[in-house]
Formats: C-alpha cells, sequence, structure tokens
C-alpha cells in the first residue's frame, strides 16, 4: 500500500515537471538573440535578401510564435520531434541517431567507470581516513575534478598521439580502414579510439561520486550500529562493504542516477577535444547554429532520461528505505 | 671536352646530385612526371549540413557538392569565367537569349549520358518548385529549353550581369531520370548523390567521415588522385594536430596566427598564402547620430591605421588593408585608385573640431552640437581573436581622438541580429563578399534596409541605387567595370562602412605527401576551385637504384621530397600489444584492489 501510493505520487511529480520541460524547451531556444536565418549573413552563403524571406518562410518561422508553438506541440504528441533546421531537410530524430549510440557508448561506459572506481576508492578512503592512502586519493580526486577535461584532454592527445603516435587524434573509427561494421578489426579500432576520450572522462567524472561515497561512509562510521558490529566480532571486510557502505550510498544513488540521466547528454567538452561523434558537440551546434528543433528534440530527450533515471532512483530509494516511503 | 673526364655513370650522379642540391623552384617544376594514385585526407570542422544540394548552407557542403557535381561554367584562378560543361557559347543582340553548347563525352556517376535535357530540367525544375536558396539566382530565367542533344537555350526576362558569375557558375546540374520524380525538393535526401563530377560519392557517416572515389570516366580526364577521405573533426586545435602528425594533408582552414610560425618551421608543411574575396569591414549605423555625418565618417578613417593593423595583428604576409568594399583580390573590378584615408591624426581632429564637435566640459570626450558626449561600440564576434583585436586598435585611436569607445565581443548570431535583423547597432566587424562584385554593392542599396537585408547600415542614395541597377543589367564586361568603379569612387567619399583588411587564406597543408595545389582565391581547396582536384598528384617516393642507369627518365620525379617520405599513414598501430598491456594492467589492478580487501 505504502509503496505503491509512493509510486503514484512520484509518477503524477514526474508528469508535471514533464509538462513544464516542454514549454521551456519551446521558448528557450527563441529567446537566444539571432535565428537560423540571420547566422547564414557574413558566411560563404551569399544569399539574397529575397533568398533569406524565402527560407524562413520554408522553415516556418514567418508564422507568429503561437501557430509555431501549436506545430510543435502537435507534432511531439504524434512522436515526431521534427526537421533540423541546420541540416534542412533531415528528421531531427535521424540527427541526434548519428550521434546517440556514440555517446551512449563512450559517455555511458566512462560513467560506469566512473561511478565504479568513485564509490570502491570512497569506501576505502572515507575508511581509513586521514591515512596516507585517503590523503593521496582526495588530492587527485579534487585535482582532477576541478580540472578542465579539454585541458586533461589536450595533453592527452599531445603525448599519446603527437609524441609517440600510439593512439589517434581523433574521431570514433578510422574512415581509410574499409571494413564493415562489427568485424574484429573494427571494433578493435573503435576501442583504440575511445581510450583516451575514456580516460579523460573517468578521470573528471569519478571526483564527484568519490567525495559523495567518502564523506557520507566517514558520517556513517561514526553511528552506533557500527560500533555494534565491531562488538558482535564481524570481519572488517563485512562491516566495510555489508554495514557502512550500505546505509552510505544512498545519497551516492540520487548523485549517480543524475549521472546517468546525463548520458544521452554527451560530454560536450570530450567530444569536441577528441572529435568524438557524439550527441554533445550535436546539441552544441544547434546552439550556435539556433537550430530549433534539434534543441528541442535533445533536450526533450535528457529531459525524458534524466526524469526517468530520478525516478528510478527515487523507487529504488523507496524500496532501500522505508521512512522514505511515508515522509 | 671535360666532359670526356666524366663516365657515363658518374655525369648520372652528377646530374642526380644538382637535382638534388638545385634550388627548390626548379625541382617544383620538373615534378611533370605526375603519377596516379593515392586518396587524399582532408580535414573538415563540420559534415555537410544535407546531402540534398539545393538546400546546403554550408561552405563545407559547398566543397563537397562541388567535386561531385558540374556546373556550366566556373572561374579561373584569374577569376574570369571559363568554360566548364558548357564549351562555349553566345547570346542574342538584346541579351536575352543564351544559347550554350555542352560537351558530349559526359555522363552520370551511374552510366547516364549527360545531355541538354538535364541542364534546362535543372533549371525549370528550381524556377518551378521554388528553391528557396535560388529564387534570386533564377527569377530572372524565363524559361530553359533543350534544342537538340548537346545544345540548350535559356530565355531571360530581362538582361543580368550576374546571369553567368552567379547563376550558372553556382548551380549544380542535376540528373533529371533521378529528379525528376522527385515531387517535393524540400523533403529529398538525396542519398546516392548522384552528379557528373569527377569524384564519385562512396560513403558517408555522419560526423564522421566522407568517402569518393575517382570518377574513372570524368569527362575532362581523371584527376591523378584515387579518392578523397574527409575527416571531420570538430575543433581546429585537433585538425591542425592531426596534419601534423600526418593523419591528414590539409586543413582547408585559416591557421590561428600565433601558430603559423611554428608551422612553418615544420620542414614537411606550407601555408596556401591564396588571397580571399573577403574583406572585413567595419558597418556603421548611419542612422545615429553623428555617423550620419559624412565628415565624422571620414574623420574615423583617417584615424585608423589600416596598415598598422596588419602589421600588428595579422602579419604583413599573411594579408593586406583593404580600401573598397570590392576586395582587391578580384583585380578585375577593385578599383585602385581610391582615396586611402592615410593615417593622419591631425587631420582627424582639425575635422571634428570644424564640425564644432569639441569636449566643452573638459573631460576628454568630445559632445556633439547638442552637447551629448560622442560613444562609439564596436561589437565584433567573439571567436575571432583578430577582430577583436582590430577593434581594440580602432578604441585605442579613437579615445586618442576624443571619443568615448567601446568594445564589446558578442556571439556572432547576436551580432547578426543586432545588424541585419534589428537595426540596433551602433558598429559591427564582418567579413564578407562574393566573386561577383554585385553581392557586395547590393549592401549600400536602400531597398535592402529592411529586416533580414543586405543593407544594415540604412544608407540611402538613390544615385547608388540607380548605378547598382544599371551594373547589374551590363552584359559588357569593361562597361560594367566603369560603372562599379564610378560606384567604388562613390562608396569611398560617402564611406557608410570601414573596410578593414583582407586575410589570407593561411590553409596549412603537408608537402610530402601530395603536391600541385592550386591557388586560388578563397584557398586552394574551396568551393570555387575545380582546378586543385585536376592538378593535384602525390609526391612519388624515391627510389635509389634506378636514378642511376637511366638518370634523365626516372630522376624528375624523385626528387620532388625535401625529405624521404615518412609513411604519414595512421602510425602503425602496435594494436595487439597494447591490448594486451591495458587488459594487463586491468587485471593486475583488479587483483590488487582484491588482495587488499582480503587481507582486512
Amino acid at each position: 500500500m505504502g509503496l505503491r501510493r509512493y509510486i503514484v505520487k512520484r509518477g503524477v511529480d514526474t508528469t508535471i515537471t514533464f509538462f513544464i520541460i516542454i514549454i521551456i524547451n519551446f521558448l528557450l531556444p527563441r529567446l537566444m538573440p539571432g535565428d537560423p536565418v540571420s547566422r547564414l549573413i557574413g558566411t560563404r552563403v551569399q544569399m539574397s535578401y529575397e533568398e533569406r524571406l524565402a527560407l524562413l518562410k520554408t522553415y516556418g518561422l514567418d508564422k507568429p510564435l503561437h501557430e509555431q508553438f501549436i506545430v510543435y506541440l502537435s507534432n511531439l504528441f504524434r512522436g515526431d520531434l521534427g526537421v533540423s533546421l541546420s541540416r534542412y531537410p533531415t528528421p531531427v530524430i535521424e540527427v541526434l541517431m548519428y550521434g546517440l549510440p556514440w555517446t551512449i557508448l563512450l559517455v555511458g561506459f566512462s560513467t560506469f567507470l566512473a561511478i565504479i572506481i568513485g564509490t570502491i576508492l570512497g569506501i576505502i578512503s572515507g575508511w581509513r581516513r586521514g591515512s596516507k592512502f585517503d590523503i593521496a586519493s582526495l588530492v587527485i580526486a579534487l585535482a582532477t575534478y576541478s580540472t578542465p577535461v579539454f585541458w586533461i584532454g589536450m595533453l592527452l592527445i599531445f603525448f599519446f598521439a603527437v609524441r609517440i603516435r600510439i593512439l589517434p587524434i581523433g574521431g570514433a573509427f578510422d574512415p581509410e580502414l574499409m571494413v564493415s561494421t562489427l568485424s574484429p578489426t573494427y571494433v578493435l579500432n573503435v576501442l583504440k579510439h575511445m581510450v583516451l576520450p575514456t580516460v579523460a572522462l573517468t578521470l573528471i567524472l569519478y571526483g564527484g561520486q568519490y567525495l559523495i561515497v567518502r564523506s557520507s561512509i566517514v558520517e556513517a562510521l561514526t553511528e552506533d550500529y557500527i560500533l555494534t558490529a565491531y562488538a558482535k566480532g564481524l570481519k572488517e571486510s563485512t562491516i566495510m562493504f555489508k554495514h557502512a557502505a550500505r546505509n552510505a550510498l544512498l545519497p551516492a544513488i540520487s548523485y549517480a542516477a543524475i549521472e546517468i540521466g546525463l548520458i544521452v547528454a554527451g560530454a560536450v567538452l570530450t567530444e569536441t577535444v577528441f572529435s568524438w561523434p557524439g550527441v554533445g558537440t550535436i546539441i552544441y551546434n544547434a546552439v550556435s547554429d539556433r537550430d530549433y528543433p534539434v534543441i528541442q528534440g535533445a533536450f526533450f530527450i535528457i529531459a525524458l532520461s534524466v526524469l526517468l533515471a530520478n525516478f528510478i532512483a527515487d523507487i529504488v530509494y523507496g524500496v532501500l528505505d522505508p521512512r522514505i516511503r511515508y515522509g | 671536352m671535360y666532359f670526356k673526364l666524366l663516365s657515363k655513370s658518374q655525369l648520372a650522379v652528377v646530374v642526380f646530385l644538382i637535382l638534388i642540391l638545385g634550388p627548390p623552384q626548379v625541382l617544383a617544376f620538373q615534378s611533370l612526371g605526375e603519377e596516379y594514385g593515392g586518396v587524399l585526407r582532408v580535414a573538415f570542422m563540420s559534415d555537410m549540413d544535407t546531402q540534398n544540394v539545393l538546400y546546403q548552407q554550408s561552405w563545407w557542403s559547398y566543397i563537397v557538392t562541388s567535386m561531385c557535381y558540374d556546373t556550366l561554367v566556373v572561374f579561373d584562378p584569374d577569376i574570369k569565367v571559363t568554360p566548364w560543361l558548357a564549351t562555349r557559347w553566345n547570346v542574342s543582340s538584346d541579351g536575352l537569349v543564351w544559347t550554350f553548347e555542352i560537351v558530349k563525352n559526359a555522363s552520370w556517376h551511374d552510366g547516364v549520358p549527360l545531355t541538354s535535357e538535364d541542364v534546362a530540367f535543372t533549371f525549370n525544375y528550381i524556377k518551378e518548385k521554388n528553391v528557396a536558396l535560388f529564387v534570386s539566382r533564377v527569377e530572372f530565367i524565363d524559361h530553359v529549353e533543350a534544342v537538340d542533344k548537346y545544345t540548350v537555350r535559356f530565355y531571360l526576362n530581362e538582361k543580368s550581369a550576374t546571369f553567368l558569375t552567379r547563376t550558372l557558375r553556382s548551380i549544380p546540374i542535376l540528373p533529371k531520370h533521378i529528379w525528376e520524380s522527385v515531387e517535393k525538393p524540400e523533403e529529398f535526401k538525396n542519398d546516392k548523390f548522384i552528379g557528373s563530377g569527377m569524384f564519385i560519392f562512396e560513403e558517408r557517416v555522419p560526423e564522421q567521415y566522407i568517402r569518393l572515389k575517382t570518377n574513372g570516366k570524368y569527362w575532362r580526364g581523371r584527376p591523378y588522385i584515387d579518392g578523397v577521405v574527409i575527416k571531420i573533426y570538430k575543433d581546429l586545435d585537433s585538425m591542425i594536430m592531426a596534419l601534423r602528425a600526418g593523419e591528414v594533408d590539409v586543413v582547408p582552414w585559416y591557421s590561428p596566427t600565433a601558430i603559423i610560425p611554428e608551422l612553418e618551421a615544420d620542414p614537411n608543411i606550407a601555408i596556401d598564402n591564396s588571397p580571399d574575396y573577403y574583406v572585413y569591414i567595419t558597418y556603421f549605423n548611419v542612422k545615429k547620430h553623428p555617423l550620419d555625418v559624412k565628415e565624422f565618417r571620414h574623420a574615423l578613417a583617417y584615424a585608423t591605421n589600416r596598415e598598422e593593423i596588419v602589421k600588428t595583428i595579422i602579419g604583413v604576409k599573411y594579408g593586406e588593408p583593404q580600401y573598397s568594399l570590392i576586395a582587391s583580390a578580384l583585380e578585375f573590378w577593385y578599383n585602385p585608385n581610391l582615396p586611402k584615408y592615410k593615417f593622419n591624426m591631425t587631420k582627424a581632429k582639425e575635422i571634428l573640431d570644424k564640425l564644432g564637435y569639441i569636449d566643452t566640459n573638459g573631460d576628454g570626450v568630445r559632445e556633439d552640437e547638442y552637447g551629448k558626449p560622442i560613444e562609439i561600440e564596436i561589437n565584433p564576434p567573439n571567436y575571432d581573436p583578430v577582430r577583436i583585436r582590430a577593434a581594440q586598435l580602432m578604441q585605442l585611436w579613437w579615445t586618442e581622438l576624443g571619443l568615448r569607445v567601446s568594445v564589446i565581443p558578442l556571439d556572432f548570431d547576436t551580432v547578426m541580429d543586432k545588424a541585419w535583423v534589428k537595426h540596433d547597432f551602433c558598429m559591427v566587424i564582418v567579413g564578407d563578399g562574393d566573386l561577383d562584385p554585385d553581392y557586395m554593392l547590393s549592401t549600400m542599396c536602400s531597398w535592402e534596409y529592411v529586416e533580414y537585408g543586405m543593407n544594415c547600415m540604412g544608407y540611402n542614395s538613390s544615385l547608388w541605387d540607380q548605378l547598382y541597377r544599371e551594373q547589374r543589367s551590363e552584359v559588357k564586361l569593361d562597361r560594367r567595370r566603369e560603372i562599379i568603379w564610378r560606384m567604388q569612387e562613390i562608396f569611398a567619399d560617402e564611406l557608410p562602412m570601414l573596410p578593414l583588411y583582407m586575410q589570407y587564406c593561411t590553409y596549412p597543408y603537408r608537402t610530402d605527401t601530395f603536391v600541385g595545389y592550386v591557388s586560388f582565391p578563397s584557398g586552394m581547396v574551396t568551393d570555387v576551385n575545380p582546378w586543385t582536384w585536376l592538378k593535384i598528384h602525390k609526391v612519388v617516393k624515391p627510389t635509389p637504384t634506378t636514378p642511376i642507369t637511366t638518370p634523365t627518365a626516372t630522376l624528375t620525379p624523385t626528387v620532388i621530397p625535401t625529405t624521404p617520405v615518412t609513411t604519414p599513414a595512421p602510425p602503425a598501430a602496435p594494436g595487439l600489444e597494447m591490448w594486451i598491456i591495458v587488459v594487463a594492467v586491468v587485471i593486475i589492478v583488479v587483483l590488487a584492489i582484491a588482495a587488499i580487501m582480503r587481507r582486512k
């Protein structure tokens, strides 16, 4: 009874949030100065005035804002995200699909790696607070966490791709290879291209998880039940993982949920530095090209996945901690 | 006589040495023994926006289209209209009927022969379907008909000076058998990208690469190279690093000024220094007081040291100051006799004094006749350090002149929106231009001062409008040039905008892989330059044994490279070993962690 009501309540909350997001999603891109046609002035497109007007009409941007909103809503309910303007006439979903698999591969893998590394290091570090290991890993985590990823990226590229040349500078695989997709050579080539961006991304991502896990472990250690567990004569590793970690992991779960939800948003800077063909750069370009439909489509999918991840996290929470259900 | 002292093989060695040690220019001329083969790797900063050639809006897409499709005419490197698919043409005496003969041996990439039907179809189709990006390029065409298999006739409504240079030069000829069934061109994906050009579209993985192979049956004779791989990088630094590491052969984009010396120090990298048809210009809002006063604009020009801008920011080797709205690279159209407003602070101050713009309250800022301090805001786009620094120099000089000047760099779209849509600005710095002067001249026409119009300044002159119309319908080149020179004189006197500089196309390229790039305004690799693709060929590796035996025959191609070719291909990956190491490291880490856990 309790849990079911809790889930329904969370579901309603999520739906309301979702509708607010849809409206903001429509307005926000249009509030930016400039539009998809004015950005073409002063580029090598050399359009005349008549051509600029005709293009506005083709894009449907000559219509008043409320009509555009109705078109947007009705398309959305039919599951149609519209057509990209800066890649006219490619459908938005197709544009996003260019990058989505690659982003999920790179950012997804790095995020999970970061969560696992961050959690394990956090537990050990919190457990042995004040030890040399704790201080060293804390310093390293703070350093990587606050370093700009493009700088780490540039350094990695410089050493591994320009100096010793064992890894490629960028891209997801080598177009000169000419092998069919998913053949072993292809997979190996993709993995080779993944090494540097994964390292860079994991380095900057694990810090957040590490810090949260570490501090909640430190907090948990002061609790009485840890003392009790010691008194029962349990093994230290059992106390560390079964007693302390399990209770300390709640805040870490919600942090991880946001991270996982954001996987589909890609990682703009990392993808740019490593020329990784992901969603991040597509979104970045869409914003600078004022490509309204792509911005809307991308934010829609991101919002959806963040909401979903949080919804799941809320439920996991509820399952793990009965106090929340009734709170 | 003395030659007898040397045996034949000794002579060969001497010839060989002379060739090796001789001046490089001489060697370059001897590299005529081009060999077929090799795949050129080009770095792009952005993928094609769409394969639909009627809706492309990015220069990168134009480049690919120009490689896979043909136009009726092209520009030669002197920017003269030159036959391409059209071999010759004639015009009726009233200038309204144009008859073109086209090449007889052209065919589409799918094997269907290209005929006059395709040409007529292309233009009638664009007109009938009202394709947004071409409306003003075909508006004066009434209809086009195929007279016989290789003759096509255009009937125009009015005479047009830009018919050849803008319409025919830029519109790709489409295969009728593919496009005639396309009802809605705005929804067509053009996946196969079938054209008649020198390269055949092989594969495109969006956001990653585009692969083209050479059209072996190209009507003009096939290019030397076997194909082109276009690799898409997302950022300029990565592109340049890829060039230095040998992952690509050419980067068709400006090298950042700061790293040019470093690139030039590399013996295997050179900088293309083609001129450009782009001029970087400060546009004034001449509706805003006191910018509406011509003499005030003259004073600003006298207080702008354009030579200094080029010297300190761009470097004299990589740009030149500009004085007209037509780039000096358009040698035929550019009027070299314009007043240059040589930097003269005293004169500038005199003009302002004469206008009565004097600092009355002693705060260091001059006031206009209404007692309002003269304030100027310059908006360069925030991504271009050159324009920002130019604006800062202008700020320095104009502050000394007694004006209150601020420089506020803005996002490119905001600059465009402020100036060209809302007309709410003071000064913006934007680069623009075209190979035909018409485009830039239209920026001063009164009817273009509307939202999205070409004229952001608010300049209004019936004389200019009239001259613009005259040059637009003047088909005789010399007569048209006379009008355009006159217009430039008016421009230089009125000065509603201040041309600053032209930046050469500082595209870096490798010299140890391919040679034969052709310099062209806007670059060696650009959408309007087919000549590079015809001439470019691979550098042949030195073969040390053959030269001795038959010196004259094989020597020439062997001595081109400045250093022996080090295989620039992606560093032969020690793939497997590396992976073994990585896996080993992971295993060790996992074991170590497990061991630590155990001990506790």
